[in-house]
């Protein structure tokens, strides 16, 4: 069905097509973009509107909860277990360094954690992940990440949008216009607790693509997410039962502009967009609101102890929001990760408020069987090099060989795949670019990422651009 | 075929092989075969890198990359260098390095001056693009104005842009609405020249103005406003991808940014010819100006190139300077041209005919120019002064004093501190001895930090040491090294500490000597390398770490000044004394503009698939083949070359520039541009829907000296523009999209427009012009973290002069669609989305405005019904219908009761009239221009 042409469609026409009245059709109004977007007119955008979308092929994964390690955690400190960095501690990097690195860095640097074997797989981590390493007979951990930038910035807009260099949608947006939504009453893709550094806004921006599918952010960096909400979620000064009064004015009275104006979708959709606005202030603080869940939920997701309150909240938010529908779920760990120095009590402390809420996401999410159709993914925008910056307690980002992991959502578990040098420093065997990791995403959505396009300033874009490999080898 | 000359027969090895051919046949061929074909072939089923190696003509003329090989010469080689794999970016083939025999035997064929029998001649195409059909397209040929259509209807408009669309509209079998009402009209135009609703008072004097020229005069008295150039200044700086943060990584605050915004709003009002605006953002600072002013203003335009977003911690620096370039050159071509050129930074074109090459004679013009201030970790882009030559002479002397008085200061404390670890390294025997022989007693087991701090310090003093060194000791001995990490020996001197005295001291001689090889090794490797960083030996980097680390014994107390001699802590004194002097008789600051410069001006080679690693041939600095003018002027060795770019852009007979000008102009008045594409009239772009009237407005445009006040008359004073937004449905069937313009096209109000009305009818909006409102300085690097505190957006002016910050967009504009300012922004979208009903209903912002018009509504009358009409008009620019007035009271008196019921401290008569303000506020009518 070609939304755009709604627009003009006869009152009668725009009844007759639904049946069900008046509030369904503007209610699919208020779903599409107006007809006046810059996309080419006429042209069909089957992501303009946000009711639920057949994907390409049978998906593994309905949702995705992605777990961002803001700053760079260590690679070879977590998840990448290197003997020969520990036998060759102290030496010179037996290679050239890369043409382009952030700082200066020495020598190899040996990880301060012990790495340990675990679960049936016998896949090693270290003792910063002590919870969600019982965790890793369902977890495939990608040890051959690696990308182009080594600054922040650069390298955190281009995990979210396939690009540093250009103005993209984020991989949230993609999967929404792909997808559309489960729950018409919320947004299809929430960030929590997102930073406004290093991109900002971009790192959630729809981009080109219908502004529905723009992320919804809830808080920032700098508030705790017990305290955040959706923007202008509250009215302070009205009573529901005020309000209510008041929109139902308002809707009588666009209502008496519309009879004079003609059918107009945008307009309706207006008129509807306060309706759902409504709605939406009764729903999500209830699922914002998490007094419901027991103390064993909360003590599992590490909420009743300071140190993994913050993030256990989110990633309790998470499985809640994503039970409800929402297609893409980011958790924010912000820019903590970034240890030039102080690499022992910093990455020591951050994975500490991490691991637990983690694995008890795991835990909850396998419980309640949402683990089959959830993706989890997990990682920074780069790693940390294997030799030693600025002394023996820090380490310089490392974007040619890193890790991140999946688990869920249709990936083989237990498994690593890829491999980076002796030392760590470069990814040498099956080398997985960000592009290959949004093209294995989108696969297990259902979606195949070159037929996922949007045409846009006279051409097809996509999320990969002209990139991407489906990894296939790690899909279960 | 020559053989090379003698002198270049070096080895026997270069000698030439006694039958070439079979040396071909035997060694050579069975290479290319079997290592090059499959890629450079013309059989290859995609041929890389447009290098063709089945022919002498192939290898000679060779790729992307230049010529294959150089005969005679293998060491200059392209092919050579590429399979012996010298250079990272270029190594064949790409699975793996040739044996050496291969790789020599090659070397000898091209040393000998490639003897090759190969009877086949296929070369690479050099360039795909047929530029003589693409001149072709409709707008890459010169606009002519067509004589005006003859139509039938002789009642409706009969200006010429009414001519050209009553006769799209006679084909396509549709009438025009009729005409909109006065009040309606009003409120359009007002919005549509100055970003702000008409005042009660000028709905009343327009409306009962029945004089044919009313509205003409109308027109002119909106065009003569200063807020004119506010909401059409505004429409540019959407083109500008204006913002006062940087954007991308780091996103610095522009503090300096809003003087190119002031200067853009001037220059709408001042109606300067469009040809010359656009000379003078692309190299204002190369013309000629009779005045300092006239020159600051200058400066000032070239902001336009300035702008964009920069990753400004790249720490691939040639990229940064490529990245800005290509940013500069997507800004003027999809703003200015209306062509996509970017694109063929990587390769040809594959939509519109511009070439690599075009591209990279139009990116040597921006490299020659300088548009960054340094490359430093955190680059810097280019502000400059804005201030007489004796000002800046002043301020750069005084800053130049200052400075090499700060870095005698840096150097005098330097040595101080050397002098003081010095001195405390002599001294690492007996402070190493007094804590050891005082362990004991100073950490008993009781003993908490504070005690042994205490017990330290007054040891020190006993001793005359210095406490916060020997507390350091003290330290390094309680929580002593583990046995594999006892470099130092420590757990023996620990061990000694009950044996007898000599032993102690024998220990601890041997730590010092150890750490005197430490020193000397130290002192070598920096002698070989001053910029090593680590000694090699594993054992003494750590030794190096405990004695001299960020956190070791002899590291520089964060407040040394105590523990400096007498003489060095009187001369700091003395000179910090002079630093302090200086710094109060700073002259003040220069007023700064963010701008651009020439810099040092070179063509540029190309860049191969758009990595500045690999280069090809280099392009003169020029114009896209495309569009080639026989008079266009040359661009001379010494200049970047953008003058000459502004004059080719900015001639009359540039067939895109009018157009795309006039275009722009007709979207913001009409909805969609004539060419509903409005950055892309090339190929890929959309065919226009009446391209007889863009071409006439166009060349109306030019023939008018380029004023676009004139081009806003020709168009608002047409019947089109006038015409009703009333709904008819056989037009809305046979033409959904409106393309013939058989109404006006209904719009929402923009994010500026809403909230600057919101202020307006809340009689709260100060009309003050111009000046900055941003509450960060130049280069601050916390926008987006925050840190510092929020940016302000609390100001009740015009929001065209709030700070617009990159990744953390106001609000307000990231609600309603204002766009990212990361990029060009050709058309502002239209969305309705829940999030923006949340603002509507709850915002503080939209809550006050209620309460302001309440309390004025209030305190007009005390008639009901008279507050509702004045609410009308204030808000929609009508008095409302007596149906309206009907429901309004009906409402007032149903929230009473429920507010009553309520019981709130609130005075009731105030809640309700503040509930019927918002609820107009956030109506339909309000947000719509019809």
């Amino acid at each position: 069905m070609d939304l755009n042409r709604n627009r003009t469609l006869t009152r009668r026409e725009l009844l007759e097509r639904t049946g069900t009245g008046f509030g369904a059709v503007a209610f699919s109004a208020l779903l599409q973009e107006s007809g006046r977007s810059a996309g080419t007119p006429g042209s069909a955008h089957p992501g303009a509107s946000m009711a639920e979308r057949a994907p390409h092929f049978a998906p593994r994964a309905k949702r995705i909860i992605f777990l961002f390690m803001h700053g760079g955690p260590s690679h070879v400190d977590t998840f990448d277990y290197k003997p020969k960095l520990e036998r060759d501690h102290g030496k010179p990097l037996p290679f050239d360094k890369p043409r382009i690195e952030f700082a200066q860095t020495g020598n190899l640097l040996k990880s301060p954690w012990k790495f340990r074997q675990y679960g049936d797989s016998g896949l090693w981590v270290s003792d910063l992940f002590p919870n969600v390493a019982q965790h890793i007979d369902d977890l495939c951990l990608i040890n051959s990440m690696h990308t182009t930038n080594v600054i922040h910035g650069d390298a955190v807009i281009q995990l979210h949008t396939g690009s540093e260099v250009f103005v993209r949608p984020s991989m949230g947006s993609w999967i929404t216009y792909g997808l559309g939504t489960e729950n018409q009453n919320l947004p299809g893709f929430i960030t929590l607790s997102p930073s406004y550094a290093h991109g900002g806004v971009s790192n959630f921006s729809n981009a080109f693509l219908p502004a529905q599918h723009q992320g919804t952010p809830i808080g920032n960096d700098k508030t705790a997410i017990k305290q955040a909400a959706i923007r202008h979620i509250q009215n302070k000064v009205s009573s529901r039962k005020l309000q209510r009064a008041q929109l139902d004015f308002l809707a009588e009275s666009n209502r008496a502009q519309l009879e004079t104006t003609g059918p107009d979708a945008t307009l309706e959709a207006r008129i509807a967009s306060f309706e759902l606005a409504f709605r939406m202030q009764a729903e999500a603080p209830e699922i914002t609101d998490i007094s419901s869940e027991s103390k064993a939920t909360a003590d599992l997701y590490g909420i009743t102890d300071p140190v993994t309150e913050d993030f256990g909240r989110q990633c309790l938010l998470a499985r809640r929001f994503s039970e409800r529908g929402v297609r893409f779920v980011q958790c924010s760990h912000s820019y903590r990760w970034d240890q030039h120095g102080n690499l022992r009590k910093e990455h020591g402390k951050n994975a500490k408020e991490v691991d637990k809420p983690i694995a008890g996401l795991l835990t909850d999410l396998k419980a309640r069987g949402l683990l089959n159709d959830t993706l989890v993914l997990w990682g920074g925008e780069f790693g940390r090099t294997p030799t030693s910056q600025g002394g023996t307690d820090g380490r310089d980002h490392d974007p040619y060989g890193y890790t991140m992991w999946m688990a869920g959502g249709g990936i083989r578990g237990g498994i690593r795949y890829g491999a980076t040098d002796d030392y760590g420093y470069y990814a040498v065997e099956n080398k997985v670019s960000v592009h290959d990791l949004h093209a294995t995403m989108l696969s297990l959505l259902g979606l195949d990422h070159e037929r996922l396009t949007y045409r846009h300033a006279g051409r097809d874009f996509r999320l990969t651009d002209v990139h991407g490999r489906v990894l296939d080898e790690i899909i279960a | 075929m020559a053989s090379p000359p003698d002198a270049l027969l070096k080895s026997p090895r270069d000698r030439p092989p006694e039958n070439p051919q079979d040396f071909f046949e035997k060694k050579i061929r069975p290479i290319l075969v079997s290592h090059c074909y499959e890629c450079h072939s013309s059989t290859s089923k995609k041929v890389k890198g447009k290098l063709l190696l089945d022919s002498r003509a192939g290898v000679l003329q060779g790729g992307a990359s230049g010529a294959a090989i150089v005969l005679g010469e293998p060491y200059n080689s392209l092919l050579v260098r590429a399979v012996r794999y010298t250079d990272k970016e270029l190594q064949m083939p790409p699975a793996g390095k040739l044996p050496d025999a291969a790789i020599a035997d090659l070397e000898r064929w091209i040393a000998v001056g490639a003897p090759d029998p190969r009877k086949a001649t296929a070369v690479s195409p050099r360039s795909s693009i047929d530029l003589d059909a693409a001149r072709q397209h409709w707008a890459f040929q010169a606009p002519t104005k067509a004589t005006l259509p003859d139509v039938r209807t002789e009642t409706w408009g009969r200006s010429p842009v009414d001519r050209f669309v009553s006769a799209e509209l006679e084909e396509n079998g549709l009438d025009p609405a009729p005409a909109a009402d006065r009040r309606t009209l009003l409120r359009r135009v007002t919005f549509d020249l100055t970003g702000l609703p008409p005042t009660p008072r000028e709905v009343a004097a327009f409306v009962d103005d029945t004089s044919p020229d009313a509205f003409s005069r109308v027109v002119d008295r909106l065009l003569a406003s200063p807020h004119h150039g506010e909401k059409w200044g505004r429409h540019w700086l959407d083109v500008a991808r204006y913002a006062d943060s940087s954007g991308k990584d780091e996103n610095h605050a522009c503090e300096f940014a809003f003087r190119y915004r002031d200067y853009v709003v001037d220059e709408f009002n001042r109606d300067t010819p469009y040809d010359r605006f656009v000379t003078e953002q692309i190299a204002g600072d190369l013309l000629p100006a009779a005045t300092d002013e006239e020159r600051f203003r200058l400066i000032t335009a070239t902001g336009f190139l300035q702008l964009g977003p920069k990753a400004l911690a790249e720490q691939d620096k040639p990229k940064l300077v490529m990245d800005i370039a290509d940013e500069q050159l997507d800004v003027i071509s999809r703003g200015m041209l209306g062509l996509t050129i970017t694109c063929a930074r990587c390769h040809d074109h594959k939509l519109e005919p511009i070439s690599s090459r075009d591209y990279y004679g139009l990116a040597g013009i921006f490299k020659s120019t300088r548009t960054m201030g340094n490359f430093e970790f955190v680059s810097h882009w280019l502000d400059r002064p804005i201030a007489p030559k004796e000002r800046i002479a002043e301020v750069e002397a005084h800053s130049k004093a200052a400075e090499a008085k700060k870095k005698e200061i840096e150097e005098r404390t330097k040595a101080a501190d050397d002098a003081l670890v010095a001195a405390w390294r002599k001294d690492f025997t007996s402070y190493l001895l007094r804590a050891a022989k005082n362990l004991t007693e100073l950490t008993s087991t009781e003993a908490d930090e504070k005690q042994i701090d205490a017990a330290t310090k007054r040891l020190a003093a006993e001793h005359e040491l210095n406490a916060v060194l020997l507390r350091r000791f003290v330290n390094l001995l309680k929580n002593p090294p583990e046995k594999e990490d006892d470099v130092l020996l420590l757990r023996e001197t620990l061990a000694a500490l009950e044996a007898p005295d000599d032993a102690l001291q024998k220990s601890t001689r041997r730590s010092d000597r150890l750490l005197a090889e430490v020193d000397q090794a130290w002192n070598d490797l920096r002698a070989r390398d001053p910029k090593a960083e680590n000694l090699e030996n594993p054992a003494q980097e750590r030794r190096r770490q405990i004695a001299y680390g960020m956190d070791g014994l002899f590291a520089v107390p964060k407040s040394p000044r105590e523990y400096y001699s007498p003489a060095d802590r009187r001369e700091l004194a003395a000179l910090e004394e002079q630093r302090d002097q200086l710094e109060a008789s700073a002259p003040p600051p220069l007023p700064m503009a963010m701008a651009v410069e020439d810099g040092e001006v070179a063509d540029m080679r190309m860049h191969l698939r758009g990595n500045h690693l690999n280069l090809g041939e280099e392009v003169p600095r020029g114009f896209p083949q495309l569009i080639s003018f026989a008079d266009a002027p040359r661009i001379g060795p010494t200049q970047s070359g953008r003058l000459e770019l502004a004059q080719w852009i900015a001639r009359p007979d540039h067939p895109l520039t009018s157009r795309v000008m006039v275009n722009r102009i007709w979207q913001h008045h009409l909805g969609r541009g004539l060419c509903r594409s409005t950055d892309n009239f090339g190929l890929s772009g959309e065919k226009p829907t009446n391209q007889a009237l863009l071409d006439w407005l166009a060349v109306s445009f030019v023939e008018r000296d380029w004023s676009i006040k004139a081009m806003h008359r020709v168009i608002l004073l047409s019947s089109t523009y006038q015409m009703s937004s009333g709904y008819n449905a056989e037009a809305a069937r046979a033409d959904p999209d409106n393309r013939w313009h058989w109404r006006f096209e209904r719009r929402r109000l923009s994010a500026e427009e809403i909230r600057d009305t919101i202020l307006s009818v809340s009689d709260n909006l100060d009309p003050t012009i111009g000046g900055n409102l941003f509450n960060y300085k130049n280069h601050d690097p916390h926008v987006s973290f925050n840190s510092r505190g929020a940016v302000h957006y609390d100001f009740p002016r015009r929001s065209i002069y709030l700070p617009v910050v990159r990744n953390v967009l106001y609000d307000v504009f990231d609600l309603f669609d204002f766009g990212d300012a990361l990029t060009l922004n050709p058309r502002r979208s239209e969305t309705t989305v829940a999030p923006q009903a949340l603002y509507m209903m709850n915002s503080p912002a939209v809550i006050d405005a209620a309460d302001r018009l309440a309390t004025a509504l209030l305190e007009t009358t005390h008639d009901d019904e008279a507050r509702i009409r004045h609410l009308y008009e204030k808000t929609l620019a009508r008095p409302p219908t007596p149906h309206e007035v009907g429901r309004a009271l009906r409402a007032l008196s149903n929230w009473a009761k429920i507010i009553a019921e309520e019981k709130e401290s609130e005075t009731g008569i105030k809640k309700t009239w503040r509930t019927l303000c918002h609820a107009l506020l956030a109506s339909n009518e309000f947000l719509h221009l019809n």
